[in-house]
């Protein structure tokens, strides 16, 4: 499944420390044997040719590898150490491109802070700093940062759909199909809709094809009128699907209360509007409840 | 956002409530349900604390129930036990709670194994068969009925670990059955395809233990789900998106610290969850971002980790914790976070029960050291050694207060002193408290308690101090065991009691360990009921006692013996001594003055002393200025702080009254939403209303189109009075016009016709005695027409008189007229029976025979020339003076049945029996195929085609009923109409192109409007009546049938309508109109 994805990846390897040369070597014949393409700056480059080539690496590449040993070793033209220069260079190039990653391993071998002051503050500095681009290791094996490395930058894409923008997208059981259509049929004079019955024995895969509509939809209504418990279940699902309390999706869970169980539908978020009405009064609600949405997003 | 939402369950497992927050193992619950839903079975397997109940419970049944999970039916019942001590009882509950069935009814069922479980399923309320359902609503009704069953074994390894369920290698009748049931029930719902799936949490250390049930660890290879390490994406997700759901957030450093500490943890995933379960009540319930600093707050992080601000922060507080909590932060790690929990609880548990247990009123008997005692016996009491491991083990509450065994700790102070353990944020010890239920509190003597989870066993560090003090207390009891056995076994002899070294060994460990009954059965593993044990083990307390006291007394009295022989010693030693004290004296003398010196020298070296001691006081006097003026730096600090506090004060005063303004803003606000809602619903109750007043037109429109059809209908009935049925089809025609009925309405026509004829007493005009062969009507008043003796006549419809057209000599027809074929009002083709053709001129009275063959299947004449088709061959003639000579044969490969041309007579067309038209180019003499017949079938065959009068369609009717419109110019079908299931005899446009009549063998007349091709056409029905001929005139068709009757009929209703109105004298009455009309409509009259 990984395979035809390892091509992609294309590191640089930062400068290390002369205590963290053997690391450095380790982990060239990992990525040589994980078939990973890399780069690096030879030893003996002078100052200049080194920065130049710094930039042009990150640029070739998609992630950077930065193993912290424990000494500092500042360079006097750079008025820093190597590895620190590099690695507030990939930050730099992190700003202009969102997709690529930083991966920083300090080997387990390190169990204690480094003595040097400087290398300590560079280490915290680091760790203070970490967003969602950067990957901290402290593995004990180049092989296992490299399973780490494979993981991540490797994205599985899921299936895109073919999903309308909408203004409703209406979600029920097929056990209540009849009254949703009916449903649907009236709301289609004063809005778009669109619909996904569930049913059991169908072979779609649901559950990426609604989190897709979602959020091509102004609002997504889940109705229920025998499938009660369903509901109760799906709305929690789908709800924990499309990111919860973070997404800023409004959700309305809306049963018939006709079905006297109805009314025990327990599940509750502050982006979850929950009503029990009756038959006819549902596209009314539904109508009202996406003006509100389109009123506050004017406002 | 709610402050009790916390989105990380602890030590716990997820339960199903909480499956909005199992984040990471999305693709794990994929393949388990993509197995199931294959297998029918899955076994999931994995080391301890690898999640396998929570991938479960807060996976894959959340997913079944919201549809995820296809089965046959819409809606699951879910029956989930443990083994625990008794596997078929807890099945049985469960499965007859799920069911609605008897307990005992089931769990005598199921006793029997094999496929018990599967027939009492398929007997429940639950069950249908659905194979032989046909009707697609019932099928929905029994889908939505019934209930797919899903079967969790929960814990599976209770089947090995309790001795109950498994002993000395072999499992009880109890375990054997319950797992020869599950097993079978997956081969038959696999066989059956019966909507039934199984599912064991195992933990993977006991797979070889399988093997003692038969077939199990057949369906272990056949269906095992072995739960993996999530990988670091999914270890972020695990960490950071519960957060996300619950309205917080994970900074991205501390994800980065806790996936790299976890990796080295024996927990993970246990230790992960409780982790972040401290973490986000110490960031106040996820208000605040957590951090590494919340980290620090509960000892997971050293503070040397932190940036100086937070490390400020977490000083300060630091320094103002209890000075018993702050060696906990000694060591900080990961697992250190659980350690320092419990610790927390241990510490706090004496002060909890004095505040929190109100069902025991005299606290003043429990210590601070009872509670402690009972924690500690309590967790010993959970835990145990099983093959080097440390497990859970299930205990009662009484059992743990026989352990303690001392009088005034009652079960009800055990209870009191482990709620701390039970409380929502610990839970630590199962059954964990409610607070919504405050009966949880208080809990009965035989409820069964647990331990959470076994990484609380690996990670607190008391905890495994106190195993390690049982462990040894056990080995030693073992030990002591073996001697007390052989010293019974010997008759209880002197010789076998312990010696004095190895008596106080374990007389030691008798004071240390205070072994009672209870703890001595806790470790009998025979096989024996609890009693019995309890029975041998009170026994094995009596001996113990004895065998101490006996070893004792025995070494005592030897003693005494040792102690009579010793003073006859002393005294000979006595005289011995005091020769010898004589001697020390003199070496006593000599050793003191050497003493002397030495003290000497002593004094001198404290005097050296003294003064160092003087200069450290110096110094330390300097340090006490020092720390005097750091005082003062930070007093000068608060008074700072107490201004900046102040400053804050007034600063949050002014965002209270901002937050206020916004309150009112909002509110009115909210009051114009509500005035957008109430205008949008009324927008939507007038949208409702305009539609629902159309609708009501509509119906109305309907309803008078209705009460049309049915007053056109009985205008076709007789009545007593003509103008009653005058009066329906007028009225109804008017009503259908009114209310944008159809026009040509086939009923409307048939009530007007029928109307109109029995007013008008119509009835058909016989031309002849003999039969009429063709007719021709050059004017609307004038019929020609040639009977079957060959004997032609002219009649006149005005003047209703036939007339004989005489010849000046005699034309030669030796025979009846076989055929004939008006050309024109001059000419016409006579032929007879021999076959011979006459070209008969009306004008001139004259006639020439022309052709010998076959009667011509159509003819045409233009200018001088005349085209005829017979069989598969078009002729062309040149007429001159009567006299006709042939131009040219045109042969064909089918029988040509139609000629035809347009109306300006330049295009000349021809139409085979198989649908093919040519053009003909009379010029050039040329024929062109310009449209391919594909109707070779007998019944498909054309058998009669007209060309429009704008020439660009032609009609084609055909053997099986079918009409066809062929677009001449792009050379294919417009439209195509299946008329009767009989031939189409013939088929003619009207003059003005837009009505096409049609002709059958069932005497039918259908007259079909272009435009609206597919409408139901106006039929005229003659009964009985072969039609013979039509003929098309402007407004009308005449009809020759009955072999020589001739009758019309108007082709528009408008033209009956307006010939019926002049005849109504009189308007319906009242009766007639209540009759015929009801209330349908007001009253209306047309006869002024």
């Amino acid at each position: 499944m990984e395979e035809h994805l390892v091509a992609n990846i294309n590191a640089f390897l930062a400068t290390t420390s002369s205590d963290a040369i053997k690391f450095f070597n380790e982990l060239i014949g990992v990525l040589y044997h994980a078939q990973i393409s890399y780069r690096f700056i030879p030893e003996n480059e002078s100052i200049e040719r080194f920065k130049h080539k710094t930039n042009e690496l990150l640029n070739l590449t998609n992630c950077s590898i930065h193993i912290i040993g424990d000494k500092y070793e500042p360079v006097e033209a750079l008025g820093m150490s190597k590895p620190e220069f590099q690695y507030y260079q990939a930050l730099k190039h992190l700003k202009n491109n969102n997709e690529y990653r930083i991966f920083i391993w300090r080997p387990a071998h390190y169990k204690d802070l480094p003595k040097d002051k400087k290398q300590r503050e560079f280490i915290f500095n680091i760790l203070n700093n970490i967003n969602e681009n950067i990957i901290y290791s402290t593995h004990q094996s180049p092989i296992m940062l490299v399973e780490d490395i494979r993981s991540i930058m490797v994205s599985q894409i899921p299936a895109k759909f073919d999903v309308k923008e909408t203004e409703i997208y209406l979600i029920f059981n097929e056990i209540d199909e009849q009254p949703a259509l009916t449903i649907k049929d009236l709301l289609s004079d004063v809005a778009s809709v669109e619909t996904t019955s569930i049913s059991l024995s169908s072979d779609i895969d649901y559950d990426n094809f609604i989190v897709q509509q979602i959020k091509k939809s102004v609002l997504p209504v889940i109705y229920f009128k025998k499938a009660t418990t369903w509901a109760n279940y799906f709305i929690k699902e789908i709800w924990r699907k499309t990111g919860g309390l973070s997404s800023k999706k409004t959700f309305l869970l809306i049963g018939d209360e006709s079905n006297p169980e109805n009314k025990n539908i327990n599940f509750s978020a502050p982006n979850v509007q929950k009503i029990i009405t009756s038959e006819e009064l549902i596209p009314l609600e539904i109508k009202v409840a996406l003006d509100n949405i389109k009123n506050k997003v004017q406002v | 956002m709610n402050q009790a939402i916390i989105p990380y369950p602890g030590l716990r497992p997820f339960t199903e409530e909480e499956a909005i927050f199992f984040k990471g193992r999305d693709t794990h619950i994929k393949q388990i349900i993509t197995q199931l839903q294959a297998k029918k079975i899955v076994i999931v397997t994995g080391a301890s604390g690898a999640g396998k109940s929570s991938l479960i419970f807060a996976g894959v049944v959340p997913n079944a129930r919201a549809g995820f999970f296809k089965a046959t039916f819409n809606s699951w019942k879910i029956v989930s036990f443990r083994p625990e001590r008794s596997p078929l009882h807890n099945l049985s509950v469960n499965l007859a709670r799920q069911l609605n069935l008897d307990y005992e009814e089931v769990f005598n069922e199921l006793k029997f194994g094999f496929s018990a479980l599967v027939n009492v399923y398929k007997n429940s309320d639950f069950y249908f068969e659905l194979s032989q359902i046909q009707d697609p609503d019932k099928l929905k009704e029994l889908k939505s009925k019934g209930a797919n069953l899903l079967i969790i074994a929960d814990q599976f390894e209770e089947f090995f670990t309790n001795p109950e369920n498994f002993a000395h290698g072999r499992p009880s009748i109890d375990a054997y059955t319950t797992v020869n049931l599950l097993l079978e029930t997956a081969t038959i719902a696999l066989q059956q395809n019966l909507p039934i799936f199984i599912i064991f949490t195992m933990r993977s250390d006991y797979i070889s233990d399988c093997v003692a049930f038969k077939g199990l660890p057949e369906y272990i290879g056949f269906s095992q789900f072995f739960v993996p390490r999530l990988k670091r994406n999914e270890l972020q997700q695990a960490i950071e998106e519960p957060a996300m759901l619950a309205g917080g957030s994970v900074s991205k450093r501390l994800s980065e610290v806790l996936i790299n500490q976890i990796r080295d943890s024996s927990d993970p995933l246990p230790i992960l969850q409780h982790t972040l379960h401290q973490l986000w009540l110490t960031a106040n319930y996820g208000q605040e971002q957590l951090d590494l600093i919340h980290l620090s707050k509960n000892a997971g992080l050293h503070v040397s980790y932190l940036n100086e601000t937070d490390k400020q922060i977490f000083l300060a507080w630091f320094e103002k914790l209890p000075d018993n909590e702050k060696k906990y932060f000694e060591n900080p790690s990961l697992s250190n976070v659980l350690n320092y929990h419990a610790n927390k609880l241990y510490d706090n548990a004496y002060l909890y029960f004095l505040e929190n247990v109100p069902w025991v009123k005299d606290k003043t008997k429990i210590t601070r050291q009872d509670t402690q005692l009972i924690i500690k016996k309590t967790f010993l009491g959970l835990t145990r050694i099983d093959q080097g491991r440390a497990v859970r083990n299930r205990i009662t509450l009484k059992e743990i207060t026989n352990l303690i065994n001392q009088p005034h700790i009652t079960y009800e102070v055990v209870n009191g002193v482990i709620n701390i353990f039970r409380e929502p944020g610990s839970t630590f010890i199962h059954p964990f408290i409610d607070p919504d239920q405050p009966e949880s509190y208080y809990i009965p003597a035989d409820t069964v308690l647990d331990i959470t989870h076994e990484a609380l066993i690996r990670n607190w560090r008391l905890l495994q101090k106190w195993e390690h003090e049982e462990e040894e207390n056990v080995n030693d009891f073992l030990e002591f065991k073996v001697q007390l056995k052989r010293w019974l076994e010997n008759n209880k002899r002197k010789e076998y009691l312990l010696p004095l070294g190895t008596l106080t060994y374990f007389e030691q460990w008798y004071e240390r360990c205070k072994p009672n009954k209870y703890w001595i059965a806790k470790y009998d593993n025979s096989n024996l009921p609890y009693e019995e044990k309890l029975k041998a083990a009170e026994k094995l307390e009596q001996n113990i006692k004895l065998y101490l006291q006996k070893s004792r007394n025995y070494i005592i009295a030897q003693e005494k013996k040792r102690k009579a022989i010793r003073t006859v010693f002393a005294i000979l030693s006595l005289i011995i001594i005091l020769i010898l004290i004589g001697f020390s004296s003199w070496a006593l003398h000599e050793k003191r003055n050497a003493e002397i010196q030495r003290q000497l020298a002593e004094k001198k070296k404290n005097e050296a002393i003294a003064a160092n001691r003087k200069a450290e006081q110096e110094r330390q006097r300097a340090e006490m200025e020092k720390k005097r003026a750091e005082l003062a730096a930070q007093k000068a600090l608060l008074e700072k702080r107490k201004a900046d506090s102040a400053k804050n004060i007034a600063l949050k005063m002014m965002k209270i009254a901002e937050e206020q303004r916004i309150i009112a803003q909002q509110q009115a606000l909210r009051a114009l939403r509500e005035k957008q809602k109430a205008d949008s619903l009324r927008k939507i109750a007038e949208l409702q209303k305009i539609k629902a007043i159309k609708a009501s037109k509509e119906a109305q429109r309907l309803t008078l189109l209705s009460l049309a059809q049915s007053l056109s209908f009985k205008a076709t009935q007789k009545y007593d009075d003509p103008q009653v049925n005058l009066l329906l089809a007028y009225y109804a025609y008017l009503l259908n016009k009114r209310n944008g009925g159809y026009k040509y309405d086939a009923a409307i026509y048939r009530g007007l016709l029928s109307a109109y004829s029995l007013a008008k007493n119509i009835s058909p005009l016989k031309l002849d005695d003999k039969t009429v062969m063709d007719f021709y009507m050059p004017d609307l008043l004038t019929v020609l027409f040639q009977n079957i003796s060959g004997k032609i006549f002219t009649y006149d419809l005005f003047e209703n008189q036939k007339k004989l057209i005489h010849f000046r000599r005699k034309y030669q027809l030796k025979t009846n007229v076989s055929k004939s074929l008006f050309l024109n009002d001059t000419l016409l083709i006579a032929v007879d029976v021999y076959g011979n053709w006459y070209l008969i001129n009306l004008n001139s009275r004259t006639s020439t025979v022309f052709n010998y063959a076959p009667a011509p299947s159509d003819a045409l004449i233009f200018e001088n020339y005349l085209l005829t088709a017979s069989n598969k061959t078009l002729t062309l003639w040149r007429i001159s003076n009567m006299t006709i000579k042939k131009v040219k044969n045109f042969t064909f490969r089918q029988r040509v049945i139609k000629i035809l041309v347009d109306k300006n007579v330049q295009i000349f067309y021809v139409v085979t029996r198989y649908g093919t038209i040519y053009k003909l180019d009379l010029d050039n003499e040329k024929l062109t195929k310009i449209y391919k017949g594909h109707n070779r079938k007998l019944n498909n065959m054309a058998t009669t085609a007209d060309l429009s009068p704008d020439g660009t369609t032609i009609a084609m009717g055909h053997a099986n009923g079918l009409i066809t419109l062929i677009d001449i110019e792009n050379q294919k079908i417009i439209d195509k109409l299946s008329v009767v299931n009989s031939m189409v005899k013939l088929t003619k446009f009207d003059f003005s192109g837009e009505k096409l009549i049609t002709v059958c063998p069932d005497n039918t007349i259908n007259i079909f409007i272009l435009k609206k091709f597919h409408e139901k056409p106006i039929t005229i029905s003659l009964g009985n009546e072969k039609i013979n001929q039509l003929r098309i005139l402007p407004d009308k068709i005449f009809v020759l049938y009955k072999k020589n009757s001739l009758i019309s009929f108007y082709l528009d209703p408008d033209d009956y309508a307006s010939r019926i109105k002049p005849l109504i004298k009189r308007n319906f009455t009242q009766k007639e109109w209540q009759q015929f009309f009801g209330n349908t409509i007001a009253k209306f009259d047309i006869v002024k």
